[in-house]
């Protein structure tokens, strides 16, 4: 009977462990409801980015709205976080149940929202400038034209942007200056003090001393492999990483304009190529693109390249160990990454990182217990930098046209169900979080910038070095969002946003080319699945 | 006669409470069968036959177009192959092994042998405690934990883990959702042999019964129905089995990893997969509906007809 009952109290033991995995949502439901105020409840994507930005965002327009009377007997606004790691097809299939008035989320998609009448029409508020936060502008007019298409249905908007993050090979600059990974104008190799102009041949540009071609970053990664390093580290368990890195690297190759076709079906496709055997052979002239025949695009030249690139890593062995292991994720790759520079535990030092621009916040937990075992290891302590996508040899140049692709297509909107006194009080959030104080205290506490157009100029310096590096990294840069007025693309978003790479029955190319197929197979298999795939798509 | 019918009229009266008690009682779980069951599959029927237009915001009718759809790509489609191919190889696995060894395992705890109590624990175990921590923790021990041991007792070798190799993943799905669905295989199995009526056993162990026969011509045909239930719900399983390869693998399944289960399921949990998805996989998910019905009624009846009988 005893042992009955031992046993039936590890049991429960066991059963109660399996749901400490579950965590906790660290929004406010804990906090208790201040009831002579009224509350707004928000919900936030607590993804990468965290909440920090939302609760200063919170404090700012509380403090603003104190005296406001909404409710019978209730002077203020409450800020409520619904923190929810929750995107997509699961927002809009919570929303009428759902108890949040306002969302910032990613992945959405927008347009089956907006159709399905779900979000409140915002128009007028993005519309009208922003005068009672003393500014001119409108929250319309710090969005791209492409933004505007977008957000814009059938002539209302329904949400704003949020926040933009892009995939990208980011690298530690002090681990380069210490071990003399920084490269000379003519390639030797050298500190930090002593490193060249970088692909753009401008001094005092984030991608100072970094390789400008294959050659020169092949050179590294042996240098990287000579001193005992794993050159490259990505997570196995989410092989995306690698892939959007590889979206980023054709967007580099090709520049905005050949880029932006793959969303909007409309001009010149100019670097559309063949292949024989692995002799790539130029189409002689501009194709022209148009829905009928957008499986062309497949043909891009920076599509190949990248494949080639993404070939090489892998058949050279430089990647880490972690690259194809399923309990490698992202927090476990970048926690390799961070400590391997530290410690000595048999794992080699990882050279470059691939993830996205949010990785640096993401890893703020890792960051503080590193700052704990090793002095100067905080966040903001070390100087992490982006290392620009190398091109082909002879064709340095297009590193200059540099567009990249953001990948998370955030966006904030109100919820249609909203009680009809806090309409305004919502509408008036969504203004205040577009304000330039409101941006710019987001890039402040993140690292990275909001999906707007607006400067920063006094507060750089209050940035992470990093920070200071995306946002360089996005002055330079022209940003392709990936969405499209476009009907064939508004009705197949599913595909165009997830088959970037799909070829045959494969979609991870760097799974495929590390299980033996060739970056030319790869390539040649893109163009005849997308030339399938292209008549169920343009129905 | 007064008293007669003062008591037809309590009756009555009871009778009418009853009732309406009866009818409180169902209606809820009436409501809820009839809009969560009945409406959303009729509703999910009449999908598979429209098309969501971008331009008026509704879905409107294009007859078998998105059936067409689904018969492309059930003959064109290597990835459909693959899936259909793999959800058979996961029922036959799953059939052999899965089914097979909860039979005889039900049986060796039921006949009570050595180590029976710990067995049953053990292997209900997976059972009970959460399948994303299960998920986890066989993740970890199949591709941190082995592949560190192998790489150290063969020298020279770099094996990643069973789920990360290409040749070894399939199997180690097949070979989790056998472990892990064990338990309670299991214990419907020994449920049911629990129920068999002691003096039989008795009677055939006095005319000299041994274990094996005691297994075959008793305990076997007084659990079929167990079985044959057990054996149905499996085949219409096939369509919709995932083998559980979105726990292990999230979205970026590995192709050779792919069931129908998880090809309809991916579609469906891709955040951006919008309203123009859904008619299709409604689709499919009928063609799939059609094809396995019959199937199970045909197995059911053969099963029926020609599987031991408990007399």
């Amino acid at each position: 009977m005893k042992a009955k009952r031992l046993l039936a109290v590890l049991m429960c033991c066991l059963t109660a462990c399996t749901m400490v995995a579950c965590g906790n949502n660290r929004g406010d439901d804990e906090d208790p409801i201040d009831p002579t105020k009224t509350q707004l409840y928000v919900s936030n994507y607590d993804g990468g980015f965290g909440d920090e930005w939302l609760r200063a965002l919170a404090d700012r327009f509380e403090e603003l709205h104190k005296d406001d009377r909404l409710e019978e007997g209730k002077t203020g606004i409450q800020v409520r976080l619904v923190n929810a790691k929750k995107q997509g097809n699961q927002i809009l299939d919570e929303m009428l149940t759902s108890t949040a008035e306002v969302f910032f989320t990613e992945g959405l998609p927008y347009r089956d929202g907006a159709l399905q009448d779900y979000f409140l029409d915002i128009t007028d508020a993005v519309t009208t400038p922003l005068t009672e936060y003393g500014e001119t502008d409108s929250i319309e007019s710090k969005m791209t034209v492409q933004q505007q298409n977008w957000f814009k249905v059938n002539g209302r908007y329904y949400a704003i942007p949020h926040y933009e993050g892009y995939y990208g090979m980011f690298y530690d600059i002090d681990t380069f200056d210490t071990r003399n990974l920084f490269m000379t104008d003519a390639g030797t190799f050298t500190n930090y003090a002593g490193r060249g102009k970088g692909a753009d041949g401008v001094a005092g540009t984030y991608d100072d001393g970094l390789p400008v071609n294959m050659t020169q970053f092949f050179k590294l990664l042996d240098e990287m492999k000579r001193q005992g390093m794993a050159a490259i580290g990505w997570p196995g368990a989410n092989p995306r990483y690698m892939s959007d890195m590889l979206v980023n690297y054709s967007a580099a190759y090709e520049g905005y304009a050949q880029t932006m076709l793959n969303y909007t079906f409309n001009g010149p496709a100019e670097n559309l190529i063949t292949l024989n055997g692995s002799t790539v052979v130029e189409d002689a002239e501009a194709l022209p693109i148009n829905e009928s025949n957008g499986y062309e695009l497949r043909r891009q030249a920076g599509k190949y390249y990248a494949l080639e690139f993404a070939e090489r890593i892998i058949d050279g062995n430089y990647y880490s160990s972690g690259s194809f292991n399923q309990t490698s994720d992202y927090l476990d790759s970048q926690t390799k990454y961070l400590t391997s520079a530290f410690e000595n535990n048999g794992a080699k030092e990882i050279g470059i990182l691939i993830d996205g621009t949010w990785w640096e916040n993401e890893a703020s937990s890792i960051f503080e217990s590193m700052a704990k075992r090793y002095p100067g290891s905080g966040k903001g302590e070390r100087r992490f930098g982006i290392m620009p996508f190398p091109m082909p040899d002879g064709e340095e140049s297009r590193s200059q046209s540099s567009a990249v692709v953001e990948h998370l297509m955030s966006a904030a909107f109100i919820n249609k169900n909203i009680a009809d006194y806090k309409k305004d009080l919502a509408i008036d959030f969504i203004r205040f979080c577009a304000t330039d104080e409101s941006l710019i205290e987001f890039t402040k506490i993140t690292s990275a910038p909001k999906a707007f157009q607006y400067d920063l100029t006094d507060e750089l310096s209050e940035l992470t070095y990093f920070g200071q590096q995306v946002w360089s990294f996005k002055q330079n840069s022209k940003v392709v969002y990936k969405f499209s007025d476009t009907p064939l693309y508004y009705m197949n978003t599913n595909y165009f946003q997830n088959n970037n790479w799909e070829s045959g029955i494969q979609t991870v190319p760097s799974v495929a080319l590390e299980e033996g197929m060739s970056s030319e197979d790869y390539f040649t298999g893109m163009y005849s699945t997308a030339k399938t795939s292209w008549a169920n798509l343009i129905q | 006669m007064t008293e007669t019918v003062k008591r037809e009229r309590i009756c009555l009266k009871k009778k009418y409470k009853d009732l309406i008690f009866y009818i409180l009682l169902i209606a809820i779980p009436l409501a809820q069968f009839c809009i969560f069951y009945i409406y959303v599959n009729f509703n999910s029927v009449l999908l598979a036959f429209k098309r969501f237009d971008y331009d008026t915001g509704i879905y409107r009718y294009v007859g078998f177009e998105n059936f067409a759809r689904v018969f492309r790509d059930f003959a064109t489609s290597e990835l459909v192959s693959i899936s259909v191919k793999n959800s058979l190889i996961a029922y036959i696995v799953g059939l052999l092994f899965g089914t097979g060894l909860a039979l005889l395992f039900s049986y060796y705890i039921y006949k009570k042998s050595f180590g029976h109590k710990f067995f049953q624990v053990m292997l209900f175990l997976p059972s009970i405690v959460s399948s994303v921590a299960m998920v986890m923790m066989f993740k970890y021990f199949t591709d941190l934990a082995l592949p560190e041991m192998i790489n150290k007792i063969f020298s020279g070798s770099e094996f990643i883990g069973f789920l990360s190799e290409e040749n070894t993943r399939f199997g180690t799905l097949l070979f989790f959702c056998i472990w892990a669905g064990f338990g309670s295989n299991v214990l419907l199995y020994v449920g049911a042999m629990n129920g068999i009526n002691d003096s039989i056993v008795e009677a055939a162990h006095l005319d000299g019964c041994g274990t094996m026969r005691e297994f075959i011509s008793i305990t076997f045909p007084m659990i079929f129905p167990t079985f044959t239930t057990l054996f149905i719900v499996n085949i219409a399983g096939i369509a919709t089995n995932q083998i559980n390869a979105y726990l292990f693998y999230g979205l970026d399944v590995p192709p050779n990893c792919y069931t129908l289960g998880f090809y309809m399921f991916k579609d469906l949990v891709t955040g951006t997969a919008g309203l123009s998805e859904y008619p299709y996989l409604s689709a499919m998910g009928l063609v799939m509906t059609v094809v396995v019905t019959p199937i199970v009624l045909v197995v059911r009846k053969l099963l029926i007809k020609f599987g031991p009988s408990a007399e």
